[in-house]
């Protein structure tokens, strides 16, 4: 199985809804399997937590890509430093 | 642990430039993660250029997704398809670069309405598709392109196209196409004979399948929609 599918799958098998399945495999079709390692690499701790992480992390880039009015790159960083901060923490 | 990270000015005529936003929140998203990396201790480091990796690989692809035109947030809707007011969700559309909008709305517009001995006539253009998003992403051309091509989609298909402008003007079709709140669309298709309006009546809940095949192609054909300026590659 290529990275490709193991994401694939851990997507289809996860909690998530139609929706944002729908959006992951519309990222995993634009990417290659190099681009997908560190996702899985993430993904092999606490599963379910880290893939809530990035999935809000991946609908607030898009939506960035589409309209930076949502929520600008400022906060998208400051998200991702205080997710990271806790995670840390947590040790 | 972190101090707070510098503001970055994007510049605000980049609004419609949807790569360069986000190209400009990787150089930013790298530079800042980085130096945050390098004030915490050597232990957690590990930890935290996991997660670095993580975010920066998601902007790497959603870079891609710009770049092949999926950035657009039609990659975040879905639609529900509305004819009659009384059961109003009778089927459910993934729009997207999985969803073509010419199919979008031919699909929606055979199910609205009742075809059968009545014909469904349009009047040059007046196909009416009214796009209600909260954010707009497409502009007025990208949206003429987008009615032009459903015209000649639904005359290759042999619906009338009528000069007629007394007849077009009695029977124009008018699809509301509405972004909810989550993100979810609606799509609501009514005609007018004279002064009346009448809604379009669905028959059976139809859910469309998007197939690998087709939203690839429909990615490259979206992209040459949202960049008409180049040619579909």
């Amino acid at each position: 199985m290529n990275k490709k599918e193991k994401l694939s799958e851990i997507i289809r098998n996860s909690t998530l809804n139609d929706f944002d399945k729908n959006m992951w495999f519309v990222f995993i079709q634009s990417v290659n399997d190099e681009q997908i390692i560190p996702l899985l690499e993430l993904l092999r701790e606490d599963t379910t937590e880290n893939l809530e992480i990035i999935t809000h992390n991946l609908k607030q880039k898009i939506k960035l890509a589409g309209n930076n009015h949502l929520k600008n790159a400022q906060e998208i960083v400051d998200e991702e430093l205080k997710i990271i901060e806790e995670k840390l923490s947590k040790e | 642990m972190f101090e707070k990270i510098e503001a970055i000015n994007l510049d605000r005529s980049k609004e419609e430039k949807p790569l360069e936003t986000i190209n400009e929140l990787s150089i930013h998203e790298t530079d800042l993660l980085e130096k945050a990396q390098e004030k915490i201790p050597e232990e957690k480091r590990g930890k935290f250029e996991k997660m670095k990796k993580a975010f920066l690989a998601i902007t790497a692809g959603a870079m891609l997704l710009s770049a092949t035109g999926c950035g657009y947030p039609f990659i975040m809707q879905r639609a529900i398809v509305s004819g009659n007011l009384d059961e109003p969700t009778m089927a459910e559309i993934f729009l997207g670069p999985a969803a073509y909008p010419i199919d979008v709305t031919k699909d929606a517009i055979k199910h609205a309405f009742e075809v059968g001995d009545t014909k469904i006539c349009f009047y040059n253009n007046e196909i009416s598709l009214n796009i209600h998003y909260k954010k707009p992403f497409l502009n007025n051309a990208q949206i003429n392109i987008i009615l032009n091509r459903i015209s000649s989609e639904l005359e290759k298909d042999g619906w009338i196209k009528t000069e007629d402008s007394n007849y077009g003007k009695n029977t124009p079709i008018y699809l509301n196409i509405d972004e909810a709140e989550d993100g979810t669309f609606f799509i609501d298709g009514y005609y007018k004979i004279d002064k009346n309006y009448f809604h379009g009546r669905l028959s059976d809940p139809i859910k469309w399948e998007i197939i690998k095949e087709d939203l690839l192609k429909n990615i490259k054909e979206y992209n040459g929609l949202a960049n008409p300026d180049k040619p579909i590659r």
